[in-house]
């Protein structure tokens, strides 16, 4: 589904590369963490797939294409919710479907209503952004990242701005959304727990620049719980991840 | 409703003071040529109420009508310009910026020279006084629009005019808002100047005609009318504002 072949970027002014003859590939289907310390470059590699940015070297291909340019080739929910405070919470989630444009009004409002119920805010369709609560306003953000049309979804750090509590359920809450459409999906975080609790498979960043993606499965079987993520096995893992990712980045 | 009264009342206090401190010095001093009451100032008006509202108060706000579009069409060509084309930022954003050190009411002399006593030398003062504000402030909304946002839909596949249509007009509108209020008083400022300098009719040229003759209720009867007539103005924008833009916070 995604992959990255011999990928190297540098931001212009730099000294050197952030990514550095990068190699990796998701396959169709997978969840996959992304895992590193913040600032390590996470968030240029989903630039890099989306389109804003373009590598100086090698290719990232995405459903066997490669990445021209910016636009269509994902779904890209970033760190902030970027709802438009001037549009509902309806007319924020079609946004997609306007761009490509295409469709009719009871197309789009069909598509709305169904991914809408699906994230379960049905009945806030025609509230404003600014009367939801952050739990809410993120899955209105992904809402419209689904209606992309994308069978890959880049998530970064979608919840980095929610309290503890309600980062526990908006985990649960997309771990269900996944397992009924099975999309790829590559999350980032820097939050360790949270990795291992998502996906399938973790990939942390190992260093600086970027040169490569140590991939760590995680074997527990979906529909996961917290307290199942407490298992020896797993607390194993954390632990091994935890020191390998602070060795390699202090 | 009720907490605006509240909130305002202090305000309405103050003004209430000093009229009642003007009105009581101008009576002591009782020279209406120089320092006419409040109470004279306002019984001139309603003298003058047939002058002032059928002939000169219409032609002053031809001209701020006429300015104001000029203008406003001017300072949002301007800022979209800049917006799109950092070269054009650069070429024109210092220019704009080095036009105010120059002094307008000087210059409007000149302007009567040119144009003559027709409308267009109080127009021509009316848009340098006004297209400055609003060029800069919908310019700084502009660049107040989210990288992030313009991001998002480069990656849903929008083109320039959508991101444009979508995110940069409605994240703009507050400051146009802002911006039109900013330049309804300066365009009835710019107005009264140019008419001072030299007309045939319009508040401004009214005022003058009675400096001339010494009559100082009848110099202050058109000002007070123009201040009436920008706050009327400005609170329409308001309404039509609180309409428009519903939303609260700008991101």
């Amino acid at each position: 589904m995604l992959q990255f072949r011999d990928v190297t970027f540098q931001y212009p002014g730099e000294a050197g590369p952030i990514v550095d003859k990068l190699s990796f590939r998701v396959e169709q289907g997978e969840f996959v963490c992304l895992v590193g310390p913040s600032g390590c470059g996470k968030s240029t590699l989903f630039r890099l797939i989306n389109g804003l940015l373009t590598p100086d070297k090698g290719e990232v291909l995405v459903g066997g294409r490669p990445v021209k340019g910016a636009g269509g080739c994902c779904g890209y929910m970033p760190q902030r919710d970027m709802l438009m405070p001037w549009r509902t919470v309806a007319e924020n989630v079609r946004l997609p479907l306007e761009v490509q444009g295409g469709r009719s009004e009871k197309e789009m409002d069909g598509l709305v209503d169904k991914v809408l119920s699906d994230v379960g805010l049905k009945a806030w369709r025609n509230h404003r952004p600014d009367q939801l609560s952050g739990g809410m306003r993120q899955r209105v953000a992904f809402a419209r990242t689904v209606l992309t049309g994308s069978d890959l979804l880049l998530l970064d750090e979608p919840f980095s701005s929610l309290d503890y509590l309600n980062r526990l359920s908006m985990r649960e809450w997309l771990l269900a959304q996944w397992e009924r459409e099975r999309k790829t999906v590559v999350f980032i975080t820097h939050d360790v727990e949270e990795a291992l609790f998502l996906s399938s498979r973790v990939l942390a960043v190992r260093g600086r620049p970027i040169s490569r993606l140590a991939s760590i499965p995680v074997p527990a079987p979906y529909p996961r719980t917290i307290v199942g993520m407490q298992r020896r096995e797993i607390m194993a893992i954390k632990e091994g991840l935890i020191t390998m990712l602070r060795r390699d980045n202090l | 409703m009720k907490g605006q009264w509240k909130s305002n009342l202090p305000a309405a206090l103050l003004v209430l003071a000093v009229l009642m401190l003007w009105q009581w010095g101008a009576m002591g001093m009782d020279a209406q040529y120089i320092l006419p009451s409040p109470v004279q100032i306002l019984q001139r008006l309603w003298e003058l109420r047939e002058p002032l509202f059928l002939a000169h108060l219409p032609a002053t706000m031809g001209v701020v009508g006429i300015g104001l579009v000029i203008s406003v069409v001017l300072g949002v060509a301007l800022a979209v310009l800049m917006d799109a084309s950092p070269v054009a930022q650069r070429a024109i954003y210092p220019l704009i910026i080095a036009s105010q050190t120059i002094p307008t009411t000087a210059l409007a002399p000149l302007f009567v020279l040119w144009f003559g006593y027709s409308i267009w030398s109080k127009v021509l003062v009316t848009v340098l006084m006004t297209f400055f504000p609003i060029t800069i402030t919908v310019f700084d909304g502009f660049r107040a629009v989210r990288v992030e946002m313009v991001e998002l839909m480069h990656t849903f596949g929008a083109n320039r005019r959508q991101i444009f249509c979508k995110v940069k007009v409605p994240a703009v509108l507050p400051y146009a808002f802002s911006a039109l209020k900013m330049a309804i008083p300066l365009s009835i400022i710019g107005a009264a100047i140019g008419e001072w300098l030299g007309a045939q009719s319009g508040l401004g040229y009214f005022s003058r005609r009675m400096m001339t003759q010494l009559d100082g209720a009848g110099v202050f009867a058109p000002i007070v009318l123009l201040s009436l007539v920008a706050m009327v103005l400005v609170g329409v924008v308001s309404l039509v504002e609180r309409r428009v833009v519903t939303w609260r916070g700008v991101t």
